[in-house]
């Protein structure tokens, strides 16, 4: 990769704004240079350096206020709890003294029942204090069509005409890409929703108890789902390429922050923040085999049967007849395997594969 | 920083949560040094730099002032965030972008105190020439993106992203100095 090309890459990635292939090629290109691994490490490091140096005044003033809301927010959890901790030692103490000598048990009783109705009083109040809300309906924001349902809810089908955010549970937040169709399922403290096309960033608070039971979040879609407890991720699905339409959709999914379980026909496979992948949609078979020679300049049919041919530059072309992912081998008549990774492969479509020109 | 935080600690550990205010204005900034270096976005660092002061502030009565500074400790947790997440991520390590694993492996194999690093990059911002500051202050104070920049200053993208990388060059060369002549 050359200078320019790298400088570029990097620079998208610091933006943030790098595109899933370009990240895959800058992943290569890290993995197959180290003197270009280093000087990624270099740029990264002095950019947050840099980013926390030179932000401004209102930027550090947010962050601290940040964090002291996330303090008093703890405070107030272990309060509570403290309080509920005290009122317990104390009807234990009034239970000893239930079972003090007989000679103080009018006593004892007498605190005990004092003690008793004090905590039940208490608890009372704490559980008032701390009844948690009606749990949030789902809300939407942004220019969103109604495709099913007659109004925003579970079941109900959505596509987002331009940029459009679903509120779930008030712990999830899915923002929908124009052109995506999102359908809203799932129930309180385990929503779902059920990516049909486009691109969902998701994002979801990080652990936490809603009414007393752990929240889960996860994304269905066709290919899999992705299933997660407090993360920020994004999932794409690849169901068509240059317009034409796969039989079996993948999904792309990169995991910014926590970490996700994806699942599906194929198996399941865990990613955690920064990586990225893109996952099968069905169960197709990955492999194509042609033989002969690569000559340069000269397109030329080798087999008829796999309705494949060698073009310039040693390109293989031909149709892709079973769902990605996809690997093809290309087998000399002497025996010898040249693999090569497949790039723009989809069902019944057109695939490339570039090999140096020679014989194989 | 020390006896005010130690002072602003105590008040905390008898019940004052708005002490711990203090805590984190004095620790904010090197603490954030310290995430960044191990970061890969702005995102993650706000993200531990909340969590290692939570985690912090509910378990302040472990504190002890006389096995070293508050900042130290603190750091102790953020390392730790920052080490799970690695960890998710080395059980699949053939996967994924290697920035991360790069500035973690290379943080914790430079052992340098992050204060040296911030001490080297403010002393390097001080030398640049106004026109690098410039490209530097659109960039990190205002927040605008390669694109952006490129728009506001009449320029192409590319000689954005070149600058920007020739301004890192510079400070990480004159930083490099510094911190040897500071050995």
């Amino acid at each position: 990769m050359d200078r320019e090309r790298f400088e570029a890459l990097m620079a998208e990635y610091l933006d943030g704004t790098l595109s899933s292939p370009e990240a895959l090629e800058l992943d290569r290109t890290l993995q197959e240079s180290p003197e270009l691994a280093g000087r990624a490490a270099d740029a990264a490091e002095l950019h947050r350096l840099l980013e926390q140096e030179l932000r401004g005044e209102a930027a550090r003033a947010e962050g601290v206020s940040s964090v002291m809301r996330a303090v008093a927010r703890a405070a107030r959890s272990g309060g509570a709890d403290r309080t509920a901790t005290e009122v317990m030692t104390r009807v234990k103490g009034a239970r000893r003294a239930a079972a003090a000598p007989r000679v103080a048990r009018h006593r004892a009783a007498r605190v005990l029942a004092a003690l008793a109705a004090a905590a039940a009083l208490v608890l009372a109040a704490v559980a008032l204090w701390r009844r948690p809300p009606a749990y949030p309906a789902p809300a939407v924001s942004g220019d969103v069509e109604l495709v099913r349902g007659e109004h925003v809810a579970r079941g109900a089908l959505l596509r987002a005409r331009g940029e459009a955010t679903v509120s779930l549970g008030g712990y999830a937040e899915v923002a929908m890409e124009p052109g995506s169709l999102l359908g809203i399922e799932g129930k309180e403290n385990a929503e779902q929703v059920y990516l049909r096309a486009g691109t969902a960033l998701c994002d979801v608070e990080r652990g936490g108890r809603g009414h007393g039971e752990a929240r889960s979040f996860s994304v269905r879609t066709d290919a899999g789902t992705v299933s997660v407890k407090g993360t920020r991720f994004i999932v794409t699905i690849l169901d068509s390429e240059g317009g034409t339409q796969m039989k079996a959709k993948r999904i792309l999914v990169e995991v910014l922050l926590g970490a996700v379980a994806v699942s599906g026909a194929w198996g399941s496979v865990d990613l955690a923040a920064g990586e990225m992948e893109i996952l099968p949609g069905g169960e197709g078979q990955g492999t194509a085999v042609a033989e002969g020679t690569i000559e340069s300049g000269k397109p030329r049919y080798l087999q008829k049967g796999l309705k494949g041919a060698w073009k310039n530059k040693g390109r293989i072309v031909g149709v892709a007849k079973d769902a990605p992912p996809f690997e093809v081998t290309a087998v000399s008549a002497g025996g010898r395997f040249v693999e090569a990774a497949v790039e723009k492969v989809k069902e019944g479509s057109v695939y490339e594969v570039w090999l140096s020109p020679g014989v194989y | 920083m020390g006896d005010e935080v130690e002072t602003a600690i105590a008040a905390t550990r008898a019940g004052r949560v708005d002490a711990f205010d203090e805590v984190v204005r004095a620790c904010d900034a090197e603490l954030r040094a310290y995430l960044a270096c191990r970061c890969t976005s702005a995102e993650e660092v706000d993200e531990l730099t909340q969590e290692a002061f939570v985690l912090a502030f509910e378990k302040l009565s472990g504190f002890d002032p006389g096995r070293g500074p508050f900042i130290a400790w603190l750091k102790g947790f953020a390392r730790n965030l920052v080490l799970q997440q690695l960890d998710r991520r080395s059980r699949r390590a053939s996967k994924g972008p290697l920035i991360r694993q790069l500035l973690v492996t290379r943080a914790e194999e430079r052992a340098r105190s992050d204060v040296d690093l911030r001490s080297a990059l403010r002393h390097c911002l001080g030398e640049l020439p106004a026109e690098q500051k410039q490209i530097l202050g659109l960039r990190y104070e205002r927040g605008l993106r390669a694109r952006e920049m490129g728009r506001e200053l009449g320029r192409k993208v590319t000689w954005v992203t070149t600058r920007l990388q020739r301004v890192r060059d510079a400070l990480r060369s004159c930083m490099q100095l510094f911190l040897a002549g500071n050995r």
